[in-house]
């Protein structure tokens, strides 16, 4: 495993060992072409697995380097291994005192897909400093993304800028197979339903870390940010932000295969639609926490979403944030939740009392617009551990007869959201035996009945009560 | 000849071709790239053709499928060689694994028998050389 390095533009081609420019051809000093990042093999010297890279970010005579591409590139060197992948690094100034350049892939035309290879980490000093540019304003798709980061690949810090697009019919994805880290997005309009800004298919888990994704263009219908395909993305950390960020413009979209998405820490404005489930199959999930900044959560299937962010001014009845004065509660959208699919959402709470048969209730606020409510369609269901036999016992609240729900006067922060006024109501059950100190119980509201405008919500307290 | 593209601190852009950059594209607000077109990578080989999109693990019928012609004549083998019954009989006799599917087309002992019974088939006049690469494309 050693050092190599790369001083593209200097007159004589060393054997890429040291930093300076070789005095001799295949002379110790370093290699004169960034055509080695793109997988031409050193005409001295070699690059083995484990080797790390050292990138000069301007040109032997202080220029940036922007590779015009001309096709498909691949950055990086099949020599990597999983055990001793490749690292490449463009300097910022370690290496080569006070040069911070830039190296930027120019994408113009439909084939020019930029591919980190497997085995390869690429990382870079500063942020930014390799950039992938799409200078496409309009119809041309890049098919294969703009951005393949393959599995096995790490991605660190780069700059993706799409701000040149101006339609969204073409295809600018960065599809992440592997570990994209630190990224900042630059983003012009977002490219069509199946590709989005990034995309994650192919039954591969890619992961994004920490994504900084600035939306500088209106929202267009249909062009989500995220788009999984048959895989398992997960999001950690990040932003989205921008003029782009707001109403109308979908955080993620699903197609007809099994998919989901977590997105953890990852903080996007409350205007911005979090799931459209148009396309998606029957399996998608999407879980975020933390959308808010603060410990609020969004949970969407096909068969509905709840969130919780603490910006949504939800009213609020018992449950707080742990550690935390913000009380929160969940605002459910049964949007196709039927008694084939109910809509369930779980919540859980440890038994600190001394054993004894207790009343489980969880309090509930229903949309007055949102017909047909009633215990066949909306009940609670969950398990307790009794004291005597130490056995899970299953309780529920489910009546198939229908009756109305029980109206509830418990002291909710508001009775109505925006202009929906809602409508208190409970569900309570009595364990028919003691419930065994320090245990778990669970519970889980169902609905069952779907959504028949947008004001057909309700209100969910998670922090049942036990009397 | 090297391609230069400078911008200007107020944002003016010229680009121009020269051995070396304008010294003064190299002072202080000026930001300045050298252009250079990345040479078309060759033209990678085309797949080898595959009959199931490429899947690797495979259903008794369609392993048959590919066998094709070659069928019949390793039944007529396997009578003859207790080696060639007894690789016949791993495939009768597979199950499906948590794939769904029972043959394995990347397994080494699939691999290694149809290798091995390439010439004897070729020498018989059944198949050609490349047969065996053919039914493990897939």
């Amino acid at each position: 495993m050693a050092n190599k390095y790369i001083i593209h533009g200097a007159t004589i081609n060393g054997d890429g060992t040291a930093a300076t420019e070789a005095l001799t051809p295949g002379g110790v000093g370093a290699w004169n072409t960034i055509t080695y990042f793109e997988g031409t093999a050193p005409a001295f010297g070699s690059l083995a697995a484990g080797d790390t890279v050292y990138i000069r970010s301007k040109t032997s005579a202080g220029a940036d380097i922007t590779r015009a591409m001309s096709g498909a590139v691949s950055l990086g060197s099949a020599s990597g291994t999983a055990a001793a992948p490749i690292v490449w690094i463009v300097d910022a100034g370690t290496v080569w005192s006070g040069v911070t350049g830039t190296l930027t892939y120019q994408a113009s035309a439909g084939t020019h897909t930029t591919t980190v290879l497997a085995n390869n980490i690429i990382d870079q000093g500063v942020q930014g400093q390799l950039v992938f540019l799409c200078t496409l304003a309009t119809t041309t798709s890049i098919t294969g993304g703009l951005l393949v980061i393959q599995a096995g690949a790490v991605l660190r810090k780069p700059k993706i800028d799409t701000t040149a697009r101006t339609s969204t019919s073409p295809i600018t994805s960065t599809r992440v197979y592997g570990v994209l880290d630190s990224p900042l997005f630059k983003a012009g309009k977002i490219g069509n339903n199946s590709n989005c800004l990034i995309r994650f298919d192919s039954d591969v888990r890619g992961v994004v870390i920490n994504p900084d994704i600035e939306l500088q263009a209106t929202p267009t219908a249909g062009m989500a940010v995220f788009y999984a395909l048959d895989a398992f993305g997960t999001i950690v950390g990040g932003r989205i932000y921008g003029s782009g960020a707001t109403t109308g413009q979908e955080l993620a979209r699903f197609n007809a295969t099994n998919a989901k998405l977590t997105a953890m820490g990852l903080i996007y404005p409350k205007t911005m639609t979090a799931v459209d489930p148009t396309g998606a199959a029957q399996t998608f999930e999407f879980q975020a926490i933390g959308a808010d900044g603060e410990g609020g959560g969004v949970f969407a299937n096909a068969y509905g979403i709840a969130d919780s962010r603490d910006d949504g001014n939800y009213p609020t009845l018992n449950a707080y944030l742990p550690g935390s004065a913000a009380p929160w509660s969940w605002k459910i959208y049964p949007r196709a939740a039927t008694l084939v699919d109910p809509f369930y959402l779980a919540s859980a709470k440890v038994f600190v009392d001394t054993a004894a048969s207790k009343t489980i209730t969880a309090e509930l606020l229903l949309s007055d617009e949102f017909a047909g409510l009633n215990k066949s369609n909306v009940w609670i269901e969950g398990c307790y551990v009794d004291n005597s036999t130490g056995v899970p016992t299953a309780f529920g609240t489910r009546d198939y007869a229908g009756a109305a729900l029980d109206t509830s006067t418990a002291a909710w922060s508001a009775a109505s959201y925006g202009a929906v006024s809602l409508l208190k109501r409970k569900l309570a059950v009595t364990t028919p035996t003691a419930i065994k100190p320090n245990t778990l119980i669970t519970l889980r509201l169902c609905v069952a009945k779907t959504s028949a405008s947008d004001n057909d919500i309700l209100f969910f307290d998670p922090d049942f009560t036990l009397s | 000849m090297p391609t230069f593209r400078a911008t200007s601190p107020t944002g003016d852009v010229s680009q121009y071709d020269a051995e070396t950059p304008d010294p003064t594209h190299l002072g202080a607000g000026w930001r300045l790239e050298e252009i250079i077109v990345v040479a078309p990578a060759p033209e990678a080989d085309p797949p080898p053709p595959t009959v199931y999109e490429g899947r690797r693990r495979l259903t008794h019928q369609e392993f048959l499928n590919l066998l094709g012609v070659a069928f019949v004549p390793i039944l007529a083998l396997a009578k003859q060689s207790v080696e060639i019954e007894a690789w016949v009989m791993r495939f009768q006799v597979a199950t499906p694994d948590e794939s769904g599917y029972p043959i394995n087309l990347d397994d080494p002992l699939t691999i290694q028998g149809l290798n091995a019974l390439e010439p004897i088939l070729v020498a018989q006049g059944v198949v050609q050389i490349g047969w065996a690469q053919g039914v493990l494309n897939g």
